[in-house]
């Protein structure tokens, strides 16, 4: 289970038409984000359905930093409202669709944090993201050799030289 | 999860000597001594402890994981498994004959296993990854060793289209088969070619128990229709057949289908099946959303009454393609009534006298689509002569000596296609057909209109679309936005563009009274305009006053643009530079070519030289 803490209701800002949630990032940012917003995060979710058992307001914390976790509110203000298949397989699509061409910008980020911001995605659930940022990460490396793939994403040979020039070991295709 | 005992981190056989022992002794118990209810309460509650105990373990992986550097080697098995799953992606459109992108896929799948141990251990430990299997790779063993990779998942296999399919035909082997059936397949993408027809064949004959989509290129195979997959394909949803000799439209495997394609070469028609098993075999195709039948329709006598009877309702049919002759294509038509909305049509329909063909062909679609053309979303027609057969055959006999003459008419997505080409040389009336056309359909939504009269000889032009022509047919495209003209039809245009008759009358009136009130555009909302092809002959739109074509477009555009209709973007083929001197104020993007042919090298679509007697 995530840490979660309770936090006066002062912390948080009144009521408006959608309800506001503190985030707490691994930094001790306290960001305050409508919870509409983070409804894309099946994780979010989750802890509202049981902030809603205990009627008590928490802060959520998180285990990544502010930086972080500013680009996946972003995200997930982008795409508020919207139906995005893999975050909601079962729902009937609505009108609106959005154009994922923004995800090429949004994601146009160094490495480390491409892989940040994945990692953050797979720990909110939030499938979409996960799915941009593979397909970002598999772009970065689609076409280029083992050595380069290796280089590009600071990925370490520890294949022993026997393993790496073993025939049974990799199909030269 | 039950929340009767804590995890004692300090002694975890404790714990579960005391706490999941005693609880699964209570299980047991029930299951000696209680009723069937009790057991099947209890095996819920089993169950559903199982999953909340699968969810705890879910986030303390997730927390491990989530405090875990953010290193590439380190990442879960999962995100490597969705990123590998983008590198082996192979396009599920692409057909059998894209051999090198399926190569480079299958190339980068086996890069990714070298990386690191890690990778390596995850790619290999994710089937699904490897389920595409392409024969013929590099060597017989790597097909197989993906094949044992994909271990038992549905695989998906592609039969390439051979480098060597331009050997002679002695010499072409078969690729080796990591498959002796089609019991694990879920798609098929083959092309065949001679060397290979009868291992394809002998693949093409067995069960196909999970195969959702085929695509088969079946040249050469020599096998009996009801022999394709033995008849037995009950989740066949797609099939795609290119020169597959006579339909097997008695086969069980059709009952599912909602995509069924079947293209034949126009060429080399042969075993036409009976109207009537076609009728047939379509009606017990319930679920049928596309139908393609290219020269393969079978032959409608002209009276039957027992074919009069066979009606099919294809009550979720939204694409329909039909290739033939226009009494084919109409027969068929027929038979059909359509769903109220949403079709698309592309007919290709050869005969004699293409005006005259459209006239029978369009009342009997209008008629199976109830009283009116509205169900049609898009409409895409096209008539061909009959001497084109001709013409094939003579290219056949003497190959390369005669260029594939090109003739094309149709519509596609509110957008109107017209090369008139072809249309001089066998002395149809293009222009009557497409007035025929457009009054029928209506050009009122057309959004986008390309006329091509770049070739036609010398002499033709009584029959080509003149500048009234344009007024009369295109007047009512008030929402036409993109437009795209060349030869003799981008001269007109231009003319049109400024309401100049044929006889130069309201040139004359515009050059007499330069405030013209404009109160009408032709083609109003019109932003895009391409025009090429401009020949010397087009170049001078009044020769005995030098006119080039240039100063109209340029008097057009600018007086359009200062009367609230301007045409943003302007492409000209075969111009000089000067036009674009000329028209930035005007227009937003102005793109020109200078290309032209050597014999029209000295004259330049553009604007006219000024006249020192002027």
């Amino acid at each position: 289970m995530p840490t979660i803490v309770s936090v006066d209701d002062s912390t948080v800002p009144g009521e408006g038409s959608s309800r506001l949630l503190l985030l707490v990032s691994s930094d001790n940012k306290h960001i305050v984000v409508e919870e509409d917003i983070m409804s894309r995060s099946r994780f979010i979710s989750k802890q509202v359905e049981g902030f809603e058992a205990t009627s008590q307001r928490h802060a959520i914390l998180l285990p990544f930093s502010s930086f972080v976790l500013n680009k996946v509110i972003e995200y997930c203000s982008h795409y508020r409202g919207y139906y995005l298949l893999e975050d909601d397989p079962d729902a009937a699509p609505p009108g609106r669709s959005p154009v994922r061409e923004w995800d090429q910008e949004f994601l146009d980020v160094d490495r480390n944090m491409l892989l940040r911001i994945i990692k953050a995605a797979h720990y909110l659930e939030i499938k979409s993201l996960v799915g941009s940022c593979a397909r970002a990460i598999a772009d970065m490396i689609r076409g280029k050799t083992t050595e380069e793939m290796r280089e590009i994403l600071g990925v370490e040979n520890d294949f022993t030289p026997e393993e790496e020039h073993s025939p049974s070991s990799k199909c030269t295709g | 999860m039950d929340s009767g005992a804590d995890l004692n981190e300090d002694n975890p056989a404790q714990f579960w000597s005391t706490t999941v022992y005693g609880r699964l002794s209570r299980f047991c118990d029930a299951e000696r001594h209680g009723s069937a209810e009790l057991c099947a309460s209890v095996r819920q509650a089993l169950r559903a402890e199982r999953a909340a105990m699968e969810a705890e373990l879910r986030t303390l992986d997730l927390r491990i994981f989530a405090l875990s550097p953010a290193h590439p080697s380190r990442l879960p098995p999962e995100i490597l498994v969705h990123i590998f799953s983008y590198l082996f992606a192979v396009r599920t459109d692409l057909s059998c004959y894209s051999t090198k992108h399926l190569q480079l896929a299958i190339e980068q799948s086996a890069r990714v296993t070298h990386v690191c141990q890690r990778w390596r251990e995850v790619a290999l430990g994710a089937p699904l990854l490897w389920r595409n299997i392409i024969v013929p790779l590099k060597s017989e063993e790597w097909s197989r060793t993906i094949y044992n990779r994909a271990q038992l998942v549905p695989i998906v296999l592609f039969w390439l289209r051979q480098k060597e399919w331009s050997l002679a035909p002695g010499q072409r082997q078969a690729p080796p088969l990591p498959i002796e059936d089609l019991a694990r397949v879920e798609q098929l993408k083959l092309a065949s070619y001679d060397g290979e027809a009868d291992a394809l064949a002998k693949l093409l004959r067995t069960p196909a128990p999970i195969l959702e989509v085929a695509e088969v290129f079946c040249q050469h195979v020599d096998m009996s229709p009801a022999d394709l997959f033995a008849g037995h394909a009950p989740r066949l949803r797609s099939l795609f057949l290119n020169q597959f000799p006579s339909f097997p439209w008695n086969s069980p495997i059709l009952s599912n289908l909602v995509c069924l394609e079947i293209r034949n070469d126009r060429m080399n028609v042969a075993g036409h099946a009976s109207p009537d098993s076609v009728l047939h075999a379509l009606q017990k195709m319930p679920a049928l959303e596309a139908l393609a039948l290219c020269n393969c329709l079978p032959k409608f006598p002209r009276d039957s009454a027992v074919l009069e009877a066979l009606i099919v309702v294809p009550s979720r049919l939204r694409l329909l393609e039909l290739h033939g002759s226009l009494r084919d294509c109409v027969g068929f038509c027929q038979h059909l009534i359509f769903p109220a909305a949403g079709i698309n049509l592309a007919l290709r329909c050869f005969t004699w006298g293409v005006a005259t063909g459209f006239r029978v062909l369009w009342p009997i679609i209008v008629a199976a689509g109830g009283v009116s053309p509205a169900p049609f979303v898009a409409f895409d027609f096209s008539m061909q002569s009959s001497e084109y057969l001709a013409l094939m055959a003579q290219r056949t006999a003497a190959r390369g000596a005669a260029p594939l003459p090109k003739f094309a008419w149709g519509t596609s997505n509110h957008s109107l296609e017209l090369d008139l080409e072809w249309n001089h040389r066998v002395g149809w009336n293009a222009v009557d057909l497409m007035r025929e056309l457009c009054k029928t359909l209506s050009v009122q939504g057309l959004r986008k209109l390309d006329v091509d009269i770049a070739d036609a000889p010398p002499g033709a032009r009584t029959q080509e679309v003149t500048v009234n022509d344009w007024l009369e047919i295109f007047g009512s495209a008030t929402d036409l936005r993109d437009v795209q003209a060349w030869g003799f039809a981008a001269q007109w245009l231009c003319r049109a563009l400024l309401m100049v008759t044929d006889d130069g009358q309201t040139w004359h009136s515009i050059l007499r009274r330069p405030s013209h009130p404009w109160d009408f555009f032709f083609l109003p909302k019109m932003h895009t305009l391409r025009l090429g092809g401009i020949t010397e002959e087009l170049c001078y739109v009044f020769p005995e006053e030098g006119l080039q074509l240039g100063d109209l477009l340029v008097l057009a555009l600018r007086t359009r643009a200062e009367n609230g209709a301007p045409v943003r973007d302007l492409e000209l083929s075969h111009a000089t530079h000067a036009l674009e001197d000329e028209l930035p104020d005007v227009v937003d993007s102005v793109y020109v070519d200078e290309y032209a042919s050597p014999r029209d090298e000295e004259v330049r679509f553009g604007v006219r030289e000024p006249d020192a007697n002027e």
